[in-house]
């Protein structure tokens, strides 16, 4: 295969998976990683930096909407930026050192955990009143839009958010991906903070978090050029189109189907490795 | 702020006579309250403020909001453009060379460090040229938190200063310290 045609079948594959990563609020990038080691036959080093430089385009792409929707709440992004940042470099410098089949067996255990996370359903958290004091030092509390005005929301447990928040920074700095799904998992469920505002202010801190890890692998030689081009122009315009077909559809079926194609990368990344 | 409060009855609490004031200002005198009065309700209209929850966002958070937004928007339009020149040049010169990514060898020397890509980008090395649009991508969310700081700075939030210098901290050790 020359590269002329290995570069337009990445850009299919990666425009496919940030589209369907958008639609189904997974992220593009935790498919990238499978999708090139086990379709491309790509070395996971490699295909770890492309996805990570994928990463930071659809995070800042989406931001940059999101924002001016008044759903993310910045100050909460920034505090928890200091875990995600700190945990994504240790994230890269642990994968320097662990072989690829270690590397490989950690990511089939994420990608089978954000399997499992698709199919959860969404539930949106009543509106509490009880006040956290390290919420309140920080001033992470915050308000969001709803049918009926803005709402204010407390946040909760913020030691307990933060720690996740540092192995969500670790699994991205290790795998290259953007690990929307601890993130999410942090803020919703352990920080009791809406959905919305969750996945809003995910979003928001994965494109610093990867920015951290991306030095260490720009220096260890992990992000080549040529594959990272086809993978960061077809992850980009796949999530944008996502995000704007996302309104108003039914994602249902799409969730399964996704989560089903997670299995089935995650089992066939490690039956490669052991033969 | 007495004929502002006869205008808009629903403005009750102090925290929305601030708002009106920041709002009211630059405009000229005359029609000062019906140009308050209509923005006030355009911004009810559209969410931002809620007459029930009394909660409102400060005309300089959300500037902020709003520079940040641009900000990525830019970065990553910039970065893309570059990228995407950098490969119609690697395509043109490489794209009928066979793609060889099983075995891992290492990006050379001169595509591992951000000085050496820039250099090597001036010559008109293609790889060299993708290579800096991605450093561009990657530089956008760092200067995000630079903005970010900088606003903490003038707004005298000495937490967050602290907290946007840690961050910051953490990307520089990565950028650079990783050479090491």
């Amino acid at each position: 295969m020359n590269i002329w045609e290995f570069s337009l079948l990445v850009w299919v594959g990666s425009f496919t998976a940030g589209l369907v990563g958008s639609l189904t609020g997974l992220g593009g990038g935790v498919v990238i990683v499978p999708l090139l080691t086990s379709v491309f036959g790509v070395d996971i080093r490699y295909a770890v930096g492309a996805s990570l430089v994928s990463v930071i385009a659809t995070s800042s792409g989406a931001a940059c909407r999101y924002i001016k929707t008044g759903y993310t709440n910045l100050r909460l992004g920034m505090f928890l930026e200091v875990a995600t940042t700190i945990g994504a470099i240790i994230g890269a410098l642990i994968a320097t050192f662990v072989t690829v089949k270690a590397l490989t067996i950690v990511l089939a255990i994420v990608l089978l955990y954000s399997a499992y996370l698709s199919q959860q359903p969404k539930k949106e958290h009543p509106e509490s009143e009880s006040t956290d004091s390290l919420g309140n030092y920080f001033q992470l509390n915050g308000t969001y839009p709803t049918g009926n005005g803005l709402m204010s929301y407390q946040v909760h447990a913020v030691p307990a958010g933060f720690s996740v928040m540092l192995v969500a920074g670790v699994i991205s700095g290790l795998l290259g991906i953007g690990s929307g799904a601890f993130k999410v998992l942090a803020m919703d469920q352990i920080m009791g903070i809406p959905f919305k505002v969750s996945t809003t202010t995910s979003n928001f801190m994965i494109g610093v978090t990867a920015a951290a890890s991306a030095g260490v692998y720009l220096a260890r030689g992990y992000i080549d050029p040529g594959l990272s081009m086809p993978v960061m122009l077809g992850v980009l315009p796949g999530a944008i189109l996502g995000a704007k077909i996302l309104v108003g559809t039914k994602t249902q079926v799409l969730r399964i189907i996704f989560g089903l194609v997670l299995v089935v990368m995650a089992l066939k990344m490690v039956y490669n490795s052991f033969v | 702020m007495s004929n502002f409060d006869s205008g808009l009855p629903w403005l009750a609490s102090p925290s929305q006579e601030a708002q009106i004031d920041v709002l009211a200002l630059p405009k000229e005198e005359a029609d000062s309250d019906i140009t308050a009065l209509e923005q006030q309700q355009s911004k009810i209209s559209s969410g931002e403020i809620n007459i029930h929850h009394n909660i409102a966002k400060t005309e300089p958070e959300l500037q902020f909001e709003n520079i940040l937004s641009q900000l990525l928007k830019y970065g990553v339009f910039i970065a893309c453009a570059v990228v995407l020149w950098g490969g119609l040049l690697y395509l043109n010169i490489h794209g009928n060379e066979r793609a060889n990514y099983q075995f891992f060898r290492g990006e050379p020397d001169i595509l591992r460090s951000p000085i050496d890509v820039m250099q090597a980008a001036y010559t008109g090395s293609s790889s060299a040229i993708i290579q800096l649009g991605l450093l561009i991508l990657i530089a956008t969310p760092i200067l995000r938190v630079i903005i970010s700081l900088l606003m903490f700075v003038w707004q005298k939030n000495f937490i967050y200063i602290i907290l946007n210098l840690l961050v910051l901290s953490a990307l520089f050790y990565s950028l650079i310290g990783a050479y090491y």
